[in-house]
């Protein structure tokens, strides 16, 4: 327990001498530097503003517009940061200022998606400019580019990039979806296969290398270019939060055509600059002894070192080898979490498989298994939205009465009594995508001005309710009074903002939870149909036992078949009745499932590529999230 | 009624329904009333800049809380502490009435470590003797608590008056001492 040490020095340790000799010292600068350092932008601001207006700065002209334009920024409040920025720019007396403003303000245009006016503050940045300002300048400008819809430019910027900049790879990222998505597929998935053969082991390019291989596996199914998707959904990591997408289409990969190796893919030249000789000006250079060897994108040997399943002739295999080899990685799939959305699938898929391979009666248990875990999914999303639809976000607290400073998703999902691993599979592309995410920023906004109106009310209530000695006294008390009352009226409007921002959140996480309970209906409606079928028309060939699943060594995460069906890893969910589900009529099991092939090709397209915790530092962009975003105003 | 209407579950709903209660209140300006379709980014923007502006006004109201200068008193705390120390708390006693409590949050504490100023208070006393005192509480840097109190006898002349409390510590384990400068 700590010790409480109390010493009251009365008088001893107070040099009280009057310092009369000294000068008094002039405390407004240290004073700003408070509010400052202790990040209260609204003090600060009321600060530099009384006195940058009246022409007196606290620290000249040009660092004080900087801090006011950065001060506005931390409220949020971007035109005004926008103006301070192009204040300071233009004050600015070296190159080094007007840099540093000219970047912030195409961040803070970039930020609110005004691409033409970011290329045009970028433009006015000019040399000498440090390494990171370069790097910075140039993935704005990547970015701006793209979001003009001009690719040819911003793949021509990319091409004569000489950065060692990570960014590199995020906007080859975001590039390669965007090209993909906008039907160039060669130039997409050249892109995308730079990021997807990183060499780099950190965890941050880890998780964007996975995400690359599974954007570039979907596209090549999409294509039917099977043999192509395969070994590049082989690149994803089975214990990374793409795994289960990656099983998913390793799967499928093998039921697609297989298509022309390594067609629609092109790869484009990239400067290096950690190639001394391209830093020093060519071979000519006498750097040529400093050679270290190149960097992942740059070096096209390596990529095509890590493709060798192309060699294989996918001729040569039997359909039914193929189908055999599409349940090895559903197999380990339906052993995973079946709050996945893959998981799921492959419960209807695998057994599929297992009915064309003619082993029936293990496609029999595995329906029925499916169906089981369904409806245990769909059982717990409906116990997600009722808690959804109970809870409530009061602005006031998050748990009980004690005020919150300031949300984030761990407070959000107590609150709505959803543990993490119920958010990141059920309602992933929630979380990550743009809206929710401005919304808890948004939120967090009027949480703080909130706190610095709640804050404001001691002391302006004393000062309202003194009692006046004098005239001056009386008009202070009165201006007071004035203050305190419109404090009120504000703080009634942020509540009433904060109500309507909460119920925009939990909408928000309603709306994907009903959408995945529609799903894991479509997928329980399927495996009925398809367990009603057997029954009513078991297929007419012999039937067939699966025993093991054929060995292949380079296939990571193979099992025994056996284990499976035999497996009871000791689910305790309930029976359900197989053949009560609704049997849709009309379309064969294999028309449905080529309809649901299109369904799960069409992935690529939807919004949840993204892991719900992927490391985005610097985030990636999501052009799919900002559809969805641009949706909410239709 | 707006409630239930944000309860409809229309996707577009929910921003329309922060944009139309961010506006609905009394008190708004003209541009709000005119235009409640603003989205919420304007409207949370435009509310920012009303608790700015009126932050910026009490900071005025405050900065000259009476005409004569002669009543004048401001007390900065300020401190000089190694990296452990902390202060978690400042109480003011003036005249053996409180004037002010705070507790410093960490961005405080690391904004008086790299010297910067904390006005604690700005008030109006008459000419004469007054008292002041002023405890501190924090951590010592050892892992125990500590209290520190200092009470100064002053004379306030016809002058606005300057007090500096300086907290002081020059090793761990140490417990701070508070030094009084004063300025007329």
């Amino acid at each position: 327990m700590a010790q409480l040490s109390t010493a009251i020095t009365l008088g001893l340790l107070v040099l009280a001498t009057a310092l009369s000799a000294e000068a008094r010292p002039d405390f407004s600068k240290r004073r700003l530097a408070f509010s400052q350092d202790s990040q209260d932008a609204l003090e600060t601001l009321a600060t530099l503003t009384r006195h940058y207006y009246v022409g007196v700065p606290m620290n000249g002209f040009v660092e004080d517009a900087w801090a006011m334009a950065e001060g506005f920024a931390r409220l949020g409040l971007n035109q005004s940061a926008e103006d301070h920025y192009r204040r300071a720019a233009g004050l600015g007396v070296d190159q080094q200022q007007q840099n540093r403003a000219w970047l912030a303000l195409a961040r803070s245009l970039a930020h609110r998606s005004a691409w033409q006016e970011t290329l045009d503050a970028l433009d006015g940045m000019a040399e000498p400019l440090s390494d990171e300002q370069q790097d910075e300048r140039e993935f704005l400008r990547a970015q701006a580019r793209m979001r003009l819809g001009n690719y040819s430019e911003a793949a021509l910027g990319i091409k004569n990039w000489k950065s060692p900049n990570r960014r590199d790879d995020y906007t080859r990222y975001n590039m390669g979806v965007a090209l993909i998505k906008l039907g160039d597929l060669k130039q997409g998935t050249g892109m995308l296969e730079q990021v997807g053969t990183l060499r780099e082991q950190s965890p941050e390019m880890l998780a964007l290398r996975d995400k690359a291989n599974v954007a570039l596996g979907f596209s090549f199914l999409k294509a039917e270019q099977g043999a192509t998707a395969k070994p590049v959904f082989q690149r994803v990591r089975l214990d990374g939060p793409l795994s289960e997408k990656a099983l998913l289409g390793a799967g499928w990969a093998e039921l697609v055509p297989p298509g022309v190796p390594q067609e629609n893919i092109s790869y484009l030249p990239i400067g290096c600059i950690d190639d001394p000789l391209l830093a020093f000006g060519g071979n000519d250079s006498a750097a040529g002894v400093m050679r270290r060897p190149a960097r992942d994108p740059c070096d096209r040997d390596a990529v095509f070192k890590t493709r060798k399943k192309f060699a294989k002739s996918v001729k040569r295999e039997s359909r039914e080898l193929r189908l055999k080899r599409a349940l090895v990685p559903w197999l380990e799939l339906v052993r995973r979490d079946a709050r996945s959305a893959p998981v799921q699938e492959a419960l209807v898929a695998a057994p599929y498989v297992m009915t064309e391979l003619g082993a029936v009666d293990q496609a029999t248990d595995a329906y029925r298994y499916g169906i089981q875990v369904l409806e245990a999914e769909r059982r717990r999303l409906d116990t997600l939205l009722e808690r959804m639809a109970q809870a409530s976000l009061p602005h006031t607290s998050i748990n009980g009465d004690v005020p919150i400073a300031d949300l984030n998703l761990d407070a959000l999902l107590r609150r709505w009594q959803m543990d993490g691993r119920d958010a990141r599979y059920y309602t992933s592309a929630t979380l990550t995508g743009n809206q929710f995410r401005e919304d808890i920023e948004r939120y967090n906004r009027l949480l703080m001005l909130r706190q610095k109106l709640i804050g404001l009310a001691p002391e302006l209530n004393a000062a309202a309710q003194e009692v006046p000695e004098t005239t001056a006294d009386v008009r202070r008390q009165e201006r007071a009074a004035q203050l305190a009352d419109r404090r009120e009226v504000m703080l009634i409007r942020v509540g009433r903002g904060l109500d309507a921002l909460g119920e925009s959140l939990q909408q928000q996480m309603t709306d994907e939870l009903t959408a995945r309970r529609k799903q894991t209906d479509e997928y329980l409606s399927q495996a009925r149909f398809s367990l009603a079928r057997l029954f009513d028309n078991p297929p007419k060939k012999q039937q067939v036992r699966l025993e093991d699943i054929p060995p292949e060594p380079e296939e990571p995460g193979m099992f025994s078949l056996r284990r499976w069906i035999g497996d009871d890893s000791g689910d305790t969910r309930e029976q359900g009745n197989a053949l009560t589900g609704e049997a849709p009529s009309g379309k064969t099991y294999a028309d449905r499932q080529e309809r649901r092939l299109f369904d799960v090709r069409g992935w690529f397209t939807e919004k949840d590529t993204a892991p719900a915790d992927a490391d985005t530092s610097p985030a990636p962009q999501q052009p799919a999230a900002e559809e969805k975003d641009s949706s909410w105003f239709d | 009624m707006i409630t239930a209407l944000c309860r409809l579950g229309a996707k577009c709903l929910p921003l329309a329904c922060v944009a139309m209660l961010l506006a609905l209140p009394a008190g708004l300006s003209a541009a709000d009333q005119m235009a409640p379709e603003r989205n919420p980014d304007d409207q949370i923007e435009a509310l920012t800049m009303d608790v700015l502006r009126l932050q910026r006004d009490w900071l005025e109201l405050r900065e000259w809380p009476s005409e004569s200068p002669e009543r004048r008193i401001e007390v900065y705390l300020t401190a000089s502490l190694p990296e452990r120390v902390s202060v978690n708390s400042l109480s003011l006693i003036l005249d053996g009435n409180t004037r002010r409590r705070h507790e410093y949050s960490a961005e405080q504490l690391a904004a008086l470590r790299s010297g910067a100023a904390h006005r604690v208070y700005l008030g109006a006393i008459d000419p004469g003797t007054h008292l002041l005192d002023a405890r501190i509480e924090g951590w010592d840097g050892m892992g125990r608590n500590y209290t520190t109190d200092s009470r100064l006898s002053f004379r306030k002349l016809g002058t606005s008056k300057l007090l500096e409390l300086h907290v002081l510590a020059l090793e761990p384990g140490q417990r701070p001492d508070i030094i009084v400068r004063q300025w007329d």
